[in-house]
C-alpha cells in the first residue's frame, strides 16, 4: 500500500516547488498554525525526501492536516485509495473474471495432455503427441504444423518487405555465388543514427567571445531571424498540409472500406477481435475530441463486425459532433434495428430529430426510450421539451418575429446541453459495454450481415441499404423522407433562424465601424431588435461612403438619424463623412453629439472629432484635437495612428508662435523630416483619402497594423504587404553590403507603413553599419517608441551609441551600459541562451575598452592641462575613480550574470556541470559567485564522496585566489565546505596538490580567527 | 467502504516462480500469458499459464539455450499468435507456443543480450508489414521482417564511438501501410525517434537519466502520446501529435516510485490510462488530461507547437520489495494484469472502474 503522502503531494505542482522550506518551519507548533495548502505540501515534501531527518509522527500529523483541509472531492478520492476494495467487491470482480474466463473457453478445453514439464534442448524436434490448441485453449490454432512465421493466408495481404528491392538484388548476388554483405552494414549511412553531440570544452566557450565580431554576428541574426521565419512558415504550411493529407487519407479510406477488407482472409474471431480494437480507438478519438478520427475507427469496426449496436450507436454520436445529423439518424436506426432495447440509440436518434426541428419524431423516439425503461429521468425530461416545442411550433402563429428568433436561439442552445450530457453519460457506459462485448455471442456472420442489412428494406418499413458514396452501412430513413409534417417542421424554424443571423451578419459586416469596436458592436446588437428603417438607411449610407459619394452618405445618414435620434454608429459615420468633405464645424458637432450620446467612452468619435479640429485650425481647435488624440491615447495606448496624429499636431501647437513647448522642440529635432504644419495636413488627407477606398476601413487597418505590431503575423493590408516587400529587399541589399541602398528601401517601407518595426529596426542596423551612428540612434528610438522592450532595438541603440565613441562622451556611454543591461533583461527572461545577450555582454567588453580610452584620453588632457594649472589633479582622481568603478561593475555585472545564469543547482552533476565551465576564467570569480548563491541545504545535497576531485581543488583555488575581493564571502563559503567535508574524506585523499596548498593557504588567512582556524583545521584534516 | 469511484487494486492470483522472470505477455484472445526469463543455471525459460478460479495452471513449461529478455506478440496475427523472443545470446526467435523449443525464425540479431524487443503490424488491416525491432547490449537497433533473415534495417552507432547499451524499443505511428517509426531509448538518456517511411532520424533528445522503457500510448495510430520511464525515479509524457522544428515534442515530466521507474504501459482499452512499475516494487495508476489546446503558436517562430497535458494518480501500490520488472494489461479484458517482481513471483492484478475514466 502506498503511503497517504504520496497520494497528497501527487503531481509536482509549481506552487509547491516554489516553497522554500526552512527549518523552523518544520515545527508543530508552526504546522498547526500554517493554513496556506502549498507550504504544507512542501513541509510534508522535505519531510518525506528524508533531508532533514526522520520524523514519523511530524509527517502523519501535516498529513491528516492537509487532509482535512483537502475540498470534499479530492478528500473522498484520496480516502478511497487509500482503502483496499471490500470483500464484496473482491468476490464481485472475481466472479466476473471467472465468468469471463469461463466464455473464453479455457475450462472446457481439456488440460494439458501430455505432461510437458521440461522439454529437452535444442535441437530435437517436438514431441508428435503434443496437441494442437492446447496453449492457446481454444480451437482457432491453426492446423500443425505452421512451419512459417507468418501464415500464408496472412502472407497475401501484407505489403512487401521494406526495401525488398535490396532484398531482391541481395538473392540475386546469392544466386551467382557471391557473398552477402553482413546484414549490418547493407544499410547506407543514412540509416545510422547520428550520434557525435555537440561537445565543446569550456575554455573554447570563453575563449570565443574573445573572437566575436558584432557585426557579422548581428547579420547572421537577422539572417537567422528571416530563416526562423521562413521555418515558420514551412512548418505551417506543413501542418496544414498533413491535415488535408490525413482527410484526404480518411475519405478515402470510408470510400474503399468495404473493397480494403478482405474478409475471407480473416476468422471470423478475428474480426470481432479487430472490431473491438477500432471501437477501443474511436471511443479514445471521441474523448478526446478528435471526432473525424473517432468515425472512420467506428465505421472501420463496423465494416468488420457490423452486429454491434453499441457502436452504431457511438458513430451515430459522432455524426452528430460533425453535424451530419442525417448520418447520425441512419446510425440510431441501426442500432435500434440490431438492438431493439437499446435505449440509448432510441434517445440520441430523438435528441437528433429535436435539433433537426422535427419535434413529432423526436417525441415518439422519445415516448420509445421511456416505455422501455420508465424509470429514467433524462427519457420524461426530453420528452417533455420534444412535446412542448411541437406544440409551440403548431400552435402559435408565426407573426410575431422578434418571439421566434429568441425561441431559435433557445432551442440550439438547449439542444447543445442535451449533447454534452449525454456525452458524458455515453462515456460512462461506454467503458462498460467494451468489457462486457466480447462476452457476446456473435452467431451472425459478417456477410451474412450485409444480406440481412439489405434486406431490412423488405423486414422494416423505410430502411434502405446505401451502398453510396457515404460509406460503408449508411441507411437512409425513408420514413423520415416520407414524413411531410417532419419536413414542414424542419422548414420553419430554419427560415428565421437564417435571417435573424442575416440581420447580425450585415449589421457586423457592412457597418464601418463596428469591425474593431466591441461598444459599437454591443450598442449595435442592442437596436437589432429596434429600428430596422434606420439602420437600413445607415446601410445604405455606408454603401455610398465606399462608392466616394459623401454627399449623398450625409444625407442618407442624416435620414437614418431622423428615424432614430440615438443611432450612434450612423452619427459617428456621418461625422467621417463630413471630416471627407472638409466640414470641419458640422465633423465636430456629430462627434461631439456621438461622444456624448455612447455610454461607454467613444474612442472613434474622439478621434474623428480631434481630426475635425485639426481640419478647423486656430489654437483652440487644435488644443481640443490634442485633448482628443490624448483621450484615445488614453483608452487605446496601442493606437498608433493617433499617436503618430498627436505628435504632428503637438509639432504642429509647438510651431504656433503662442505657445512654445520646449520638450516638444527637443522631440521633434530627433522626430521625423517631414515635421511642417503643411506635412502633417498632407498626412491625415492621406489618411482619409485611404478611407475613399473604404472597403478595408482606416480603423480596420488600423487593427491590422495594431495586430501586426503586436504578434507580426501575416498581414493582408496591400500596403504592409508591399512595405514587407520593401523591408526584404532592403534585408538583400543589406546581405550584400550595400547598407546605404538599404536604407533608402527601409525609409520606403516605412513611408508606406509607419508601424513596420521591423523596418526601422533593420534600417537602424543598416545605418549603423554605414557608420552613420547618429540617425541609427534615431531609428532605434522611433522602434522603441512603438515596442519599448524590443531587445534588438534597444541593442541597437546601445550599440549605435557606442559607434559614436568619444562623441558620445561618458555620460552616452554610461547610457549606452544601462541599455545592455537592459537588453540582457529583456533576452535573458527565457533563461535560454540568448544570442542578443552575449552579443550584449561582449560589446560590454567592447565598451570597457572605450571607457579605457576615455580615460587614456582623459588622462592625456589633464596631463597635458596639469602642466598648466596643477590645480586640476583632484578632477582627474574623480574622473579616474569614476572609469574604475564603471569597470569594475560592468566586469562583475558580467560575471554575475554567467554565475546567475546556472542557478541553485539540484544535485551534485548538476554543480559539477556548471563549476566546471565556470571555471578557468576570471581567475575562478564566476565559481565564487556561483557558489556564494547557494542555499544552506545545497551543500550537504551537492559535496558527496562522489565529487570530482579536481572540481573540489579547483573551487579552493578559486577562494584562495579570490580571498581579497570578499573576504566574508570567501570565509562563510570555505565555511560551508568545511561543514560537509565530513562526507569528502574520499574526495580530499585524491585531491590535486594545487587543492591542497590553497586549502593550506586559505588556513592561514584565518590566523587571526583562531576559532575558524581551529575548526577548519579539524574539519580538512585529511586534505592537509 | 464501497462508495468511491477511485479504481481499486485487488490481487488476483500469486504465484511463486523458481527462475528469474523479465517479461510477462497475455496470449492474444485467451486467458493465458507466457512468462519468460532465465534459470539460476542461466537458461532460458518459457512457461505458459493459463487462469483458471484463482489460480494458475502451467500449461507448458520449457527451457530454452540462452536466458529470455524480453518478448511479444505484436508483429503475429491473432490466429498465429507466434511469439517473438530476445534472449541473452543475441538471438531472435519467433516460436508456435505449441513448441516454442523448434523456433520458426531464429537469427542472431545482435552480437550480446537483446534487451527489448517490439513487434507490430500482425494484427492489424492495412497497417503495414509485420515487423519486429530489437534493440540489443550491442547498441543497434534492427527491425526484422519475419519473411526475410537479414534485418530491414539496422540502426547502429557510429564508427570509433562508445556504443550506447539500448534498452528500450518500441514502435509507433503505425496507421497506414507506410507509416511507421521506431523509438529507441539507451542508457545515457538518448531517446531517438526513427521515421522508417522517411528513412530519417525524425527527433532526438536525452532525458538525462538511462531510458528504461518507450511507449506509445497505441502503436497503430497516428503518433498521440508516448511515454518514456527513466532511472533515478522520473517518467515523462511526450505529446507526439505535433512536432516542432526546433523544440521538438512537448513533453512533461513526473516523479514516481523514489526509484529507477521500470516500465510504464498503456491500458489497451484506454489509451490515456497508464500503469508505471518501479523499483520499490510498487506500481502507480495515472491518467493523462489533455490540455485545452493540444497545438498552440511558437512564442518566437509562430510555428505550431504541441501543449502537453498533465497526469494524475489514479492509485498506487507496493506490492514488493523488489522491482517489477514486467507488466502486461490483458488485451481482452479491461483491467486484467499479469506482472513479474524480482523476488521470483508472478501475480495477476485486477484493476476495477478503469471504464469510469
Amino acid at each position: 500500500m502506498a503511503e497517504l503522502g504520496d497520494f497528497l503531494l501527487g503531481a509536482n505542482d509549481p506552487e509547491v516547488e516554489r516553497v522554500n522550506v526552512e527549518v523552523t518551519m518544520l515545527d508543530y507548533d508552526y504546522v498547526s498554525t500554517c493554513n496556506k495548502m502549498p507550504e504544507l505540501k512542501a513541509i510534508l515534501k522535505t519531510l518525506k525526501s528524508g533531508k532533514e531527518g526522520r520524523y514519523p509522527h511530524l509527517e502523519k500529523t501535516i498529513e491528516e492536516k492537509v487532509l482535512s483541509m483537502l475540498p470534499e472531492r479530492d478528500r473522498k478520492k484520496v480516502l478511497s485509495m487509500r482503502t483496499e476494495a471490500s470483500s464484496t467487491e473482491v468476490y464481485d470482480e472475481e466472479k466476473d473474471l471467472n465468468d469471463w474466463l469461463e466464455s473464453m473457453g479455457g475450462e472446457s478445453k481439456p488440460k494439458v495432455s501430455v505432461p510437458v514439464g521440461i522439454a529437452e534442448v535444442l535441437p530435437t524436434p517436438p514431441s508428435s503427441s503434443s496437441s494442437s490448441g492446447e496453449i492457446f485453449g481454444d480451437d482457432t490454432a491453426p492446423p500443425v504444423p505452421p512451419r512459417a512465421a507468418v501464415s500464408l493466408s496472412a502472407g497475401t495481404r501484407y505489403p512487401p518487405v521494406r526495401g525488398s528491392k535490396e532484398a531482391g538484388l541481395e538473392n540475386a548476388r546469392k544466386a551467382r555465388g557471391e557473398k552477402a554483405p553482413a546484414p549490418a552494414t547493407s544499410d547506407d549511412g543514412a540509416n545510422k543514427p547520428r550520434l557525435n553531440k555537440e561537445s565543446m570544452s569550456n575554455r573554447d566557450y570563453f575563449r570565443a567571445w574573445d573572437k566575436f565580431d558584432i557585426e557579422a554576428e548581428e547579420k547572421a541574426l537577422d539572417e537567422e531571424e528571416q530563416e526562423v521565419d521562413q521555418r515558420a512558415k514551412q512548418a505551417r504550411i506543413d501542418a496544414r498540409r498533413k491535415e488535408e493529407k490525413n482527410r484526404a487519407r480518411r475519405q478515402k479510406e470510408m470510400a474503399e472500406l468495404r473493397g480494403k477488407l478482405n474478409f475471407d482472409s480473416m476468422s471470423e474471431k478475428e474480426r470481432s477481435w479487430m472490431a473491438q480494437r477500432e471501437k477501443n480507438k474511436g471511443n479514445e478519438c471521441f474523448r478526446s475530441g478528435e471526432n473525424d478520427d473517432a468515425l472512420l475507427y467506428y465505421s472501420r469496426s463496423i465494416a468488420l463486425d457490423d452486429s454491434n449496436a453499441v457502436v452504431y450507436a457511438n458513430r451515430a454520436m459522432a455524426n452528430i459532433r460533425l453535424n451530419n445529423f442525417d448520418a447520425a439518424v441512419s446510425d440510431c436506426t441501426m442500432s435500434i434495428a440490431i438492438d431493439p432495447t437499446y435505449t440509448k440509440a432510441l434517445s440520441r436518434r430523438g435528441m437528433v430529430h429535436h435539433r433537426c426541428g422535427r419535434y413529432s419524431l423526436a417525441e415518439d423516439d422519445f415516448a420509445a426510450a421511456l416505455k422501455m425503461d420508465p424509470t429514467n429521468k433524462e427519457f420524461g425530461a426530453l420528452l417533455m421539451r420534444s412535446k412542448e416545442k411541437k406544440k409551440e411550433i403548431e400552435g402559435e402563429a408565426t407573426h410575431q418575429k422578434t418571439k421566434k428568433k429568441v425561441m431559435i436561439q433557445e432551442v440550439s442552445d438547449s439542444e447543445d446541453e442535451d449533447e454534452d450530457e449525454d456525452e458524458i453519460l455515453e462515456l460512462g457506459a461506454d467503458g462498460f459495454d467494451v468489457s462486457s462485448a466480447p462476452s457476446k455471442p456473435l452467431d451472425l456472420d459478417v456477410v451474412s450481415n450485409f444480406i440481412a442489412a439489405s434486406k431490412f428494406k423488405g423486414k422494416k418499413a423505410g430502411m434502405v441499404f446505401k451502398m453510396g458514396e457515404d460509406g460503408l452501412g449508411y441507411y437512409k430513413d425513408e420514413k423520415k423522407k416520407k414524413g411531410k409534417k417532419g419536413k414542414k417542421e424542419e422548414a420553419k424554424p430554419k427560415k428565421p433562424k437564417a435571417t435573424f443571423k442575416k440581420v447580425v451578419i450585415e449589421e457586423s459586416d457592412s457597418d464601418e465601424d463596428s469591425s474593431d469596436e466591441e461598444i459599437e458592436v454591443k450598442v449595435n446588437v442592442k437596436r437589432a431588435t429596434g429600428n430596422a428603417e434606420s439602420i437600413k438607411l445607415k446601410d445604405e449610407g455606408n454603401a455610398a461612403m465606399a462608392k466616394g459619394n459623401f454627399k449623398e452618405a450625409v444625407k442618407l445618414y442624416g435620414d437614418s438619424l431622423k428615424l432614430d435620434s440615438n443611432n450612434v454608429a450612423s452619427l459617428n459615420n456621418r461625422c467621417l463623412a463630413w471630416i471627407k468633405l472638409k466640414d470641419g464645424e458640422s465633423a465636430k458637432k456629430d462627434a461631439t453629439a456621438c461622444i456624448d450620446k455612447s455610454s461607454a467612452p467613444n474612442v472613434k468619435a474622439h478621434f474623428r472629432r480631434g481630426l475635425a479640429g485639426v481640419l478647423l485650425g486656430g489654437e483652440e481647435n487644435l488644443k481640443q484635437s490634442k485633448r482628443d488624440f490624448e483621450k484615445v491615447l488614453e483608452l487605446e495606448p496601442d493606437n498608433t495612428t493617433a499617436m503618430k496624429e498627436l505628435q504632428e499636431l503637438e509639432v504642429k501647437l509647438a510651431g504656433t508662435p503662442i505657445k512654445v513647448d520646449s520638450q516638444m522642440e527637443g522631440e521633434s529635432g530627433s522626430g521625423s523630416n517631414e515635421s511642417s504644419p503643411m506635412g502633417f495636413t498632407k498626412l491625415s488627407l492621406e489618411e482619409v483619402e485611404e478611407a475613399k477606398e473604404a472597403q478595408p476601413s482606416p480603423d480596420a487597418a488600423k487593427k491590422t497594423k495594431k495586430i501586426v505590431i503586436e504578434d507580426d503575423s501575416e498581414d493582408e493590408e496591400d500596403d504592409e504587404e508591399e512595405s514587407n516587400k520593401l523591408k526584404d529587399e532592403g534585408n538583400a541589399l543589406l546581405k550584400d553590403g550595400k547598407s546605404e541602398e538599404a536604407v533608402v528601401k527601409y525609409d520606403r517601407a516605412i513611408e508606406l507603413w509607419s508601424g513596420n518595426v521591423a523596418a526601422i529596426n533593420n534600417k537602424c542596423l543598416a545605418l549603423i553599419k554605414s557608420e552613420k551612428f547618429e540617425e541609427g540612434e534615431k531609428a532605434a528610438r522611433d522602434v522603441l517608441k512603438i515596442e519599448p522592450d524590443n531587445v534588438k532595438a534597444v541593442f541597437r541603440l546601445a550599440c549605435s551609441i557606442v559607434g559614436r565613441g568619444e562623441k558620445a562622451g561618458i555620460e552616452g556611454l554610461r547610457e549606452a551600459m544601462e541599455l545592455f543591461e537592459k537588453s540582457v533583461k529583456l533576452g535573458g527572461g527565457g533563461g535560454e541562451k540568448c544570442k542578443e545577450r552575449v552579443l550584449c555582454l561582449k560589446t560590454i567588453a567592447k565598451l570597457e575598452d572605450s571607457l579605457k580610452k576615455e580615460k587614456l584620453r582623459h588622462m592625456s588632457t589633464e596631463g597635458g592641462a596639469g602642466v598648466a594649472s596643477p590645480n586640476t589633479t583632484p578632477s582627474k582622481g574623480v574622473i579616474d575613480r569614476k572609469v574604475e568603478e564603471t569597470m569594475e561593475k560592468l566586469k562583475s555585472s558580467a560575471i554575475k550574470v554567467d554565475a546567475g545564469s546556472f542557478g541553485v543547482p539540484k544535485t551534485m552533476t548538476e554543480m559539477e556541470t556548471a563549476v566546471r565551465s565556470l571555471m578557468g576564467s576570471e581567475e575562478g570569480k564566476k565559481v565564487v559567485e556561483y557558489l556564494w548563491a547557494f542555499k544552506a541545504g545545497t551543500w550537504k545535497k551537492c559535496f558527496k564522496d562522489s565529487m570530482d576531485p579536481d572540481l573540489l581543488g579547483g573551487i579552493f583555488v578559486a577562494l584562495e585566489k579570490n580571498w581579497d575581493d570578499d573576504v566574508e564571502r570567501a570565509k562563510k563559503i570555505t565555511g560551508c565546505i568545511a561543514k560537509v567535508a565530513a562526507g569528502l574524506s574520499m574526495v580530499f585523499m585524491v585531491m590535486k596538490d594545487e587543492g591542497r596548498d590553497s586549502l593550506k593557504k586559505l588556513i592561514t588567512n584565518v590566523k587571526g580567527d583562531s576559532a575558524t582556524s581551529k575548526l577548519w583545521k579539524k574539519s580538512f584534516k585529511e586534505a592537509c | 467502504m464501497d462508495s468511491t469511484d477511485a479504481p481499486q487494486i485487488i490481487e488476483h492470483i500469486h504465484k511463486s516462480l523458481n527462475f528469474t522472470p523479465y517479461e510477462t505477455k497475455f496470449v492474444p484472445c485467451s486467458a493465458r500469458f507466457v512468462c519468460c526469463g532465465i534459470s539460476p543455471k542461466a537458461k532460458g525459460v518459457l512457461a505458459v499459464h493459463e487462469m483458471s478460479k484463482g489460480s494458475l495452471n502451467t500449461v507448458g513449461e520449457y527451457v530454452l539455450p540462452h536466458g529470455i529478455k524480453c518478448a511479444t506478440f505484436g508483429a503475429s496475427g491473432i490466429e498465429d499468435r507466434h511469439l517473438a523472443f530476445g534472449d541473452y545470446g543475441g538471438a531472435l526467435s519467433i516460436s508456435d507456443l505449441e513448441r516454442p523449443t523448434v523456433p520458426i525464425f531464429n537469427v542472431q540479431a545482435h552480437s550480446s543480450i537483446i534487451n527489448a524487443v517490439d513487434g507490430c503490424g500482425g494484427q492489424g488491416v492495412g497497417f503495414g508489414a509485420p515487423e519486429i525491432v530489437t534493440g540489443g547490449r550491442d547498441g543497434c537497433v534492427r527491425v526484422w521482417d519475419p519473411r526475410v533473415e537479414t534485418p530491414v534495417l539496422s540502426l547502429e552507432p557510429e564508427d570509433g564511438q562508445s556504443a550506447r547499451d539500448c534498452w528500450s524499443v518500441a514502435f509507433g505511428n503505425s496507421h497506414s501501410d507506410d507509416e511507421r517509426v521506431v523509438c529507441a531509448g539507451y542508457d545515457n538518456g538518448d531517446v531517438k525517434m526513427f521515421d522508417l517511411r522517411t528513412n530519417s532520424l525524425r527527433y532526438e533528445t536525452n532525458v538525462k537519466n538511462g531510458v528504461t522503457c518507450v511507449e506509445f500510448d497505441r502503436p497503430d495510430i497516428e503518433m498521440n502520446k508516448m511515454v518514456v520511464t527513466t532511472l533515478e525515479s522520473k517518467f515523462r509524457c511526450y505529446d507526439l501529435r505535433t512536432q516542432h522544428p526546433e523544440d521538438g515534442f512537448a513533453s512533461l515530466s513526473e516523479r514516481a516510485h523514489k526509484s529507477t521507474v521500470w516500465l510504464g504501459k498503456h491500458l489497451p482499452q484506454n489509451r490515456d490510462i497508464f500503469m508505471t512499475g518501479g523499483g520499490n516494487g510498487g506500481f502507480n495508476l495515472y491518467k493523462y488530461h489533455y490540455p485545452a489546446k493540444r497545438e498552440e503558436e511558437h512564442k518566437k517562430d509562430k510555428a505550431p507547437v504541441g501543449v502537453v497535458g498533465n497526469v494524475e494518480l489514479l492509485n498506487s501500490r507496493v506490492i514488493s520489495t523488489q522491482p517489477i520488472v514486467s507488466f502486461d494489461w490483458s488485451p481482452d479484458r479491461e483491467g486484467l494484469c499479469c506482472l513479474s517482481c524480482l523476488d521470483q513471483s508472478l501475480r495477476v492484478f485486477i484493476v476495477t472502474k478503469l471504464n469510469k475514466y
